[in-house]
């Protein structure tokens, strides 16, 4: 059974929908800049809570900035779609904090008065994101939420497919989403892996990642609810793993076997070689340790031969949870426009790895596209995205 | 697909007992955790470490796995309502008092709410499948709905199960339910499934589902028994999670050959606790001499939310 993409959103420090991320990734426009309030390195979303509550036309209590992310991209990857009671449909979202925003906001007030109101905290649940994004969209039944750390995203996507596949589901909305939190600024900087400049991604110098927001979705339908649905294809979804690295809680293996695991068992999925990848949308995150253990299950992979490959990183800064939703959708977008994006800042490469990313965008033909998500917990995940012939 | 062993830790003696099921009494304001030796099943090192979370899925995961099978396990599907809730406090606790100094990052690491699947992968050095379902009351239904796709899709051995830790401030379990009556509690129950029947009388996950946003729970029953090719007279036992007197009324008159247990009396209250309902369900089915057939988990313990788990005794 075949899966397609037919729908997909994004909002990220690259643009508030597809058309402005695109631009974003055609003209080489990254979105981190210093932040005063927090005194790093971001990639944030343009608007803030109160515009984006306007600009989603929504009114009453204190939203999750989750909540708020998640449905501009979920709108719009899911468009002019119908609940159609013939098409099994579900939703499936992912996060790393989900309403931690609000909860950090009420723990301080709770820390200086010491009283307690529970009822402050109700958003804090992961789930409860999908619910309320699920409500406003009008899909019930399937409803799930994945939490895998920084390849939430890309797992959410092969559930999804693994659903329609199994018969359980028809068609599915499947995305990630991560806001700014405090939570994830403090812990990443207490392991010593932010980089105070801009990031550079599989350079020799690269001193660690940016942290950004943002949230990306995408529909997957099978052929009987394109049917349906008569929506037009963007492109297949071909191939999918995830699998374990077994090496360390936050660290990646040198010999990137959880990688270099996931990255074939999807290939396989795919019933396509090596050879025929024509770009890998890398995790990329510019820490020693992820490129490190990257470049190497990449050369594992596709042994002397690694196709052309970058970190739209480079461009959004680490948007966590987010991130395998929001670079599946740059992954989609590279088959529809058929173009490689830049990976930004690259200067000089280290002689352990010995790849070079792409070093300027680039207009090409793309067949086949690898999007890698790697998180804590040894968590690998790959997708696979074919153009349709 | 089959069960082919599981293993709780609860405020029950469940802990390495088969039969535990015929000996459970109500969970009442003196009832508490029954913490295991931990140490016979994770070093002391990585023990200290581990938050409740962590050690009781650790433990359980470790407890149902026969040693020769612990290299044989294809994935790993862990819920979580909460996940790793204490570590996130804890490094809330630790933001606020930093002032902007800088902090050890233990909590943080700890506090992703895959720490406990990662965890597990990392205890049984597995290389497969690993994902982790946060959906409130229905993260259980929708792990062991992973895990069973995975058997349908070639896996021979799949880890499935559940874990949540106590109260914070951050969740108010009778807050969140609106309901002051009830004895919240925690736990974590694990089942190793198999894609095989073993040559053993076993027991059968017929199928699960989850219905969220879900107005009328009536006619989701209705679709899930004949979908199945179940009738209301099959089923002769129902752990049932509900507070809404009513709906339990109109259950039981339509199930009009089955003993009824809520299974909040036994397993007490949080929002993974159908797991632990499962587990109970599948000891009732094996235990020596028992007459049971068709064992309906029916967790309902948020109105909206309906999660079905139906398992077949299979001799």
């Amino acid at each position: 059974m075949k899966l397609f993409i037919t729908g997909i959103g994004v909002v990220s420090a690259i643009g508030n929908d597809v058309t402005e991320s695109l631009s974003s990734l055609l003209n080489d426009k990254h979105g981190i800049k210093w932040s005063e309030d927090h005194n790093m390195m971001l990639g944030q979303v343009s608007l803030t809570n109160d515009e984006l509550v306007s600009k989603l036309e929504l009114t009453g209590q204190k939203i999750s900035r989750t909540v708020l992310l998640g449905l501009v991209a979920a709108k719009e990857a899911w468009g002019n779609n119908k609940i159609d009671d013939s098409i099994k449909t579900g939703i499936i979202s992912s996060t790393s904090v989900g309403g931690l925003d609000i909860s950090e906001y009420y723990f301080k007030k709770y820390k200086q008065d010491q009283k307690a109101d529970y009822s402050k905290f109700m958003v804090q649940e992961n789930g409860k994101t999908t619910e309320e994004i699920a409500e406003i969209l009008g899909i019930k039944g399937y409803i799930n939420t994945l939490s895998t750390a920084c390849s939430s995203g890309a797992n959410a996507i092969l559930l999804g497919a693994r659903l329609i596949r199994s018969g359980r589901l028809d068609r599915v909305l499947v995305g990630g989403i991560d806001p700014i939190a405090e939570h994830n600024l403090k812990g990443f900087s207490a392991l010593n892996i932010v980089d105070n400049e801009l990031c550079k991604p599989f350079d020799l110098n690269r001193k660690g990642l940016n942290l950004g927001e943002g949230a990306g979705f995408l529909l997957i339908e099978s052929e009987k609810s394109i049917e349906r649905s008569k929506n037009a294809i963007l492109c297949e979804l071909s191939g999918w793993n995830n699998a374990s690295d077994n090496y360390h809680q936050t660290a990646s293996s040198p010999d990137g076997k959880g990688a270099t695991l996931t990255m074939e068992n999807a290939l396989k999925v795919s019933n396509l070689s090596a050879e025929e990848i024509s770009y890998v949308n890398v995790h990329g995150t510019g820490t020693i340790n992820n490129d490190e253990s990257e470049a190497q299950a990449l050369k594992n992979v596709f042994t002397n031969k690694v196709p052309p490959f970058s970190s739209t990183k480079t461009f959004t800064g680490h948007t966590l949870a987010a991130s395998g939703a929001i670079e599946a959708v740059f992954s989609v977008l590279t088959i529809t426009e058929q173009f490689m994006p830049n990976n930004l800042r690259f200067e000089q490469e280290s002689a352990q790895s010995g790849l070079i990313p792409l070093q300027q965008m680039k207009h090409t033909e793309v067949k086949h596209v690898i999007s890698n998500s790697f998180g804590f917990g040894g968590n690998c995940s790959s997708l696979i995205f074919s153009k349709i012939d | 697909m089959y069960i082919l062993k599981a293993s709780t830790i609860s405020y029950q003696p469940t802990f390495g007992i088969v039969g535990f099921s015929d000996h459970l009494p109500d969970i009442d304001d003196a009832s508490h955790l029954m913490h295991p030796d931990y140490l016979k099943l994770i070093p002391p090192m990585e023990a200290r470490r581990m938050s409740d979370v962590i050690k009781m899925a650790v433990a359980c995961s470790k407890n149902c796995i026969p040693e020769d099978l612990t290299n044989k396990i294809d994935a790993i599907a862990v819920g979580t309502a909460l996940g790793s809730i204490y570590h996130t406090e804890n490094f809330q606790e630790k933001i606020y008092e930093s002032k902007g100094e800088i902090i050890a990052p233990t909590s943080f690491i700890l506090s992703t709410h895959n720490t406990i699947a990662g965890q597990i992968s990392l205890a049984l050095k597995n290389h497969g499948y690993n994902n982790t379902h946060t959906q409130n009351s229905l993260s259980f239904e929708h792990a062991l709905i992973d895990g069973v796709m995975n058997l349908e899709e070639g896996a021979k051995f799949v880890l499935v199960g559940a874990s949540d830790e106590a109260n914070s401030v951050f969740f108010n379990t009778k807050e969140r339910l609106k309901n002051e009556s009830i004895n919240v509690t925690f736990g974590a129950s694990f089942f190793l499934l198999a894609a095989d029947k073993p040559d053993v009388d076993a027991v059968q996950i017929v199928n699960t589902v989850c219905s969220a946003n879900c107005k009328d729970i009536f006619p989701e029953i209705n679709e899930f028994l004949s979908a199945n090719e179940c009738e209301f007279k099959d089923i002769d036992y129902i752990l049932y999670s509900s507070f809404e007197g009513e709906k339990v009324n109109k259950l039981k008159s339509l199930f009009k050959n089955a003993e009824f247990l809520h299974l909040d009396t036994k397993t007490g209250t949080y929002l993974t606790n159908s797991a632990f309902a499962t587990h109970i369900g599948y000891d009732m089915l094996i235990k020596e001499g028992s007459t049971l057939s068709n064992v309906l988990i029916l967790n309902n313990l948020i109105p909206k939310n309906l999660g079905l788990t139906l398992l077949k005794k299979v001799p």
